[in-house]
């Protein structure tokens, strides 16, 4: 506990040196206006600056490539609510209440309760990294093949719960996600599934693409199409900042959202992309009036963007402790560390105190700067779509293309986000939901992956699952969630039975 | 002279130069489709692009920008590297094969032998379609266990796993990485019997070795490093000919008496096939030279590299031994290409 202190109490010494607020300052702004560009995400950037960082000095480089990453939660959160264009896994359940919230003028609201909540989780979750880094190191060791298994069936049966319609379309859109996420080379066998021979689909189709395209880019064609009224311009109104009844509202669900999003930000196998899903399912169950949900709840926008917060800092842990990466901008930051002759693992802690505790009190540091510097700008991005929208729009997508292509250099991203496109046009046309398809195509091969390699670890044996006591205990909590979920339909089909 | 000949394609290249100074690595698709494989003496006459078959952020890529660094500051033109990930090392490396404007490289790790020996879809021939510039770096892989495994020494423990078949696990980096070549190797050459479990990338297996789900794999010695140095686990053989400098207590693959066994891993520069020699001899010069540049060879220490600058005609065996020996384990594992 005391080590803790001291530690905190020696790295905020660090980062609060000139040099290093500087370093911070830069990454989160950078990381904003990165975040904001849809389709340009941390990635491209970090990946872009990562030559510059070899003159720096390993913490100040850490620190800024850091700010960078959490900088653009941030920003990923006003284009996910402004314009309906997710960036990230994390940002497309923030697109279903946020951008509602903004077609009711909202927007402002919205953008300011993200800001609040991811400054809240960062804060609670910079406290978790502090103290218990070493402990819950070992927490991520021990999760193995079946228990994230079992944790993918988990957010898949919680994927049924983000839609606000039919729950038969929203289980037809996991089922589509699911078959997307088919696409690509078979993990166990090199085998090449539903390629049809295109080299570039050998490595399965980008999420930046699938996310761009039936979100944001299905949108603007309906759009321009005409099948939106008021040609879907949100014009602001009403207050910048929530009434005092949106943050009563939003409190209890930014406190359950960082809780959810600390513990899974922990595990590198893919759990910091289901926090923010998780929270969503977590805030609906919870709700008193559920059909809120979808039509601009504010808890809906405070809990994922708390918990994708959440997540974004505690996954530093796995990736300092053990070297790692829980996604491609964390497995960069190791390539950048490796660059200093720092390699992650084990004895960071001892070895690089300066370097662990300084880029610890920056994450706080750099979240306590992003609030300053994101509630004044809410105003400025909210005036951003009174844009006319015949400028605001090729603007966008032309923004988005050159997001798209700079990520792999390839022309055939650019195809697939028009494919995508249309096929968003259409599916938002037939009133089908795009947030359970892109989480079938985000957890499907995740889902597959390990219970492939569980079913090999286990020689065949499918009551592995059941003997790990973490993955019983997830699949038990899927049997009770999907009984919520199931009960209250067939009661009231009962009900309307009996009442003829 | 080309000039006067040629006013169209003149034009053409003014204008592509106009617009690359500002968005270099764009705008490739506009750069005019001739050969415009200039004489070596006014060469480069347009940025020069070392394409890297690999997603940002490995040691191929971090090796890459070291040396378009240092070469941009030789040249009148910037150097920049583009990451072309896909299909292992395919997609870039073809990109670059059918490239025709004299100023397009390829920098690529040892898939360059190991993707086309494993799958028979790849559109080009290293061959045919390559010239060999430099072999700049090799990196050290080291064979590593769980310490729980008993045996004191590789010969041991190898003879304890053949003892038990089918009931370990070693991990890999997937299907036809160098992790599963290696492996199976190995097991060509020792008669083990181990189970293979196909994952995500070097941090994978280490998460797996130390959740004790997979007892063996082959690990980058840089990274693996601190595990060693900690003793969660522990490294057996590394597949280099002399123990590397970094960590000297490893004994080699022909001091644990498998004199056989190589594996090696490079990271090199290859050019298309129609580039003037005068060319491919200038950079090789360039890059040689680098190993007095203090930076750059601290860069390739610390990641963990062995900077061997082989030329061409070194490069060109490695490439052909290589090709030829996973091609040959392959076919005796009965891999199958896809």
């Amino acid at each position: 506990m005391m080590d803790s202190l001291g530690g905190i109490a020696h790295g905020l010494s660090i980062a609060a040196s000139p040099a290093n607020l500087l370093y911070c300052l830069a990454g989160a702004l950078l990381g904003t206006f990165v975040g904001v560009l849809p389709g340009v995400g941390p990635l491209l950037t970090i990946a872009l600056l990562l030559p510059f960082t070899f003159s720096l000095e390993p913490t100040g480089a850490l620190i800024m490539l850091a700010g960078i990453y959490y900088g653009a939660q941030y920003g990923g959160s006003t284009t996910s609510i402004l314009l309906n264009m997710p960036g990230e896994t994390s940002s497309v359940v923030t697109c279903i209440d946020g951008h509602a919230m903004a077609r009711q003028g909202r927007g402002g609201p919205a953008l300011a309760v993200a800001a609040i909540g991811s400054f809240v989780a960062g804060t609670l979750s910079t406290g978790i990294v502090a103290f218990f880094a070493p402990v819950l190191a070992g927490v991520a060791i021990r999760f193995g093949p079946a228990d994230y298994f079992s944790l993918m069936v988990l957010g898949l049966v919680g994927a049924i719960v983000l839609a606000q319609g039919s729950f038969v379309k929203a289980l037809a859109m996991i089922v589509l996600g699911l078959l997307f996420g088919l696409v690509g080379t078979d993990v166990n066998s090199g085998e090449q599934r539903l390629t049809f021979g295109i080299q570039a689909l050998a490595d399965g189709i980008g999420f930046v693409p699938v996310a761009l395209g039936v979100f944001g880019i299905g949108e603007i064609i309906r759009i321009l199409i005409g099948q939106e009224r008021d040609g879907g311009r949100v014009i602001p109104h009403g207050s910048l900042m929530p009434s005092r009844q949106e943050l009563r509202a939003s409190s209890g669900a930014i406190a359950r959202g960082s809780v959810i999003g600390s513990a899974l930000g922990l595990l590198p196998g893919g759990g910091a992309a289901l926090a923010a899903f998780a929270s969503y399912t977590v805030e609906k169950k919870l709700a008193r009036d559920p059909s809120r949900f979808g039509r601009g709840a504010i808890e809906g926008v405070a809990g994922p963007e708390s918990a994708n917060n959440a997540a974004a800092q505690t996954s530093f842990i796995p990736l300092l402790t053990l070297g790692l990466p829980s996604n491609a901008v964390m497995a960069l930051m190791i390539g950048a560390l490796m660059l200093h002759g720092i390699t992650p693992g084990p004895r960071i802690m001892q070895a690089e105190p300066d370097l662990f505790w300084g880029v610890v009190a920056s994450m706080w540091i750099g979240n306590a700067m992003l609030i300053v510097l994101n509630l004044p700008l809410v105003g400025l991005w909210v005036r951003l779509l009174r844009v006319p929208y015949r400028f605001l729009y090729p603007t966008i997508v032309l923004v988005s293309c050159i997001g798209v292509y700079g990520v792999s250099n390839s022309a055939f991203d650019l195809v697939t986000t028009a494919v995508f496109g249309l096929l968003g046009w259409v599916l938002q046309s037939l009133r089908f939901e795009p947030a359970p398809l892109l989480l079938g195509f985000v957890l499907g091969p995740m889902m597959e992956e390990n219970l492939r390699r569980a079913m090999i670890l286990s020689r065949g044996d499918p009551t592995v699952f059941l003997r790990e006591p973490i993955s019983l205990a997830l699949l038990v909590l899927t049997g009770l969630l999907l009984a919520a979920i199931i009960l209250p339909t067939v009661r009231r089909n009962r009900e309307r039975v009996f009442a003829e | 002279m080309a000039r006067i000949r040629f006013p169209t394609l003149d034009r053409r290249s003014f204008l592509t130069a106009a617009l690359t100074a500002t968005a270099a690595a764009t705008l490739s698709g506009v750069a005019a489709p001739a050969a415009r494989a200039a004489s070596p003496a006014s060469w480069p006459t347009q940025p020069v692009r070392l394409v890297v078959p690999f997603p940002p952020g490995g040691g191929t890529d971090l090796l890459a920008r070291a040396l378009a660094d240092r070469l941009s500051k030789l040249h009148p033109q910037p150097f920049v590297v583009e990451n072309r990930p896909g299909a292992g090392a395919a997609v870039g490396t073809d990109y670059v094969a059918k490239s025709t404007d004299g100023h397009t490289f390829l920098f690529t790790s040892s898939n360059h032998v190991t993707v086309p020996a494993l799958s028979t879809a790849v559109r080009y021939d290293i061959f045919k379609d390559f010239k060999s510039v430099v072999l700049v770096a090799d990196q050290a892989s080291v064979l590593a266990v769980d310490p729980e495994l008993p045996g004191k020494d590789a010969a041991e423990v190898l003879a304890h796993i053949k003892a038990n078949p089918g009931k370990y696990n070693y991990g890999t980096a997937g299907i036809g990485s160098g992790q599963h070549l290696s492996t199976a190797f190995l097991q060509q050459l020792t008669g083990i019997d181990i189970v293979h479990v196909p994952l995500k990338g070097q941090g994978e297996i280490i998460s797996e070795l130390l959740g004790k789900r997979i007892q063996a794999g082959f690990l980058v010695l840089s990274t693996a490093l601190p595990y060693f140095r900690s003793g969660q686990i522990r490294p057996l053989a590394v597949a280099l000919p002399e123990r590397s400098p970094f960590a000297p207590e490893i004994p080699t693959f022909g001091e644990a008496g498998l004199k056989d066994f190589a594996a090696r891993s490079w990271l090199g520069l290859l050019a298309p096939a129609a580039t003037p020699v005068a060319v491919v001899d200038r950079l090789h010069g360039d890059i040689v030279g680098f190993a007095k540049d203090k930076d750059y060879v601290a860069i390739t220490e610390k990641a963990g590299m062995a900077l061997v600058n082989e030329g061409p005609a070194a490069f060109d065996a490695e490439i052909a031994a290589g090709y030829a020996q996973w091609k040959r384990v392959i076919q005796t594992a009965g891999i199958k290409p896809s």
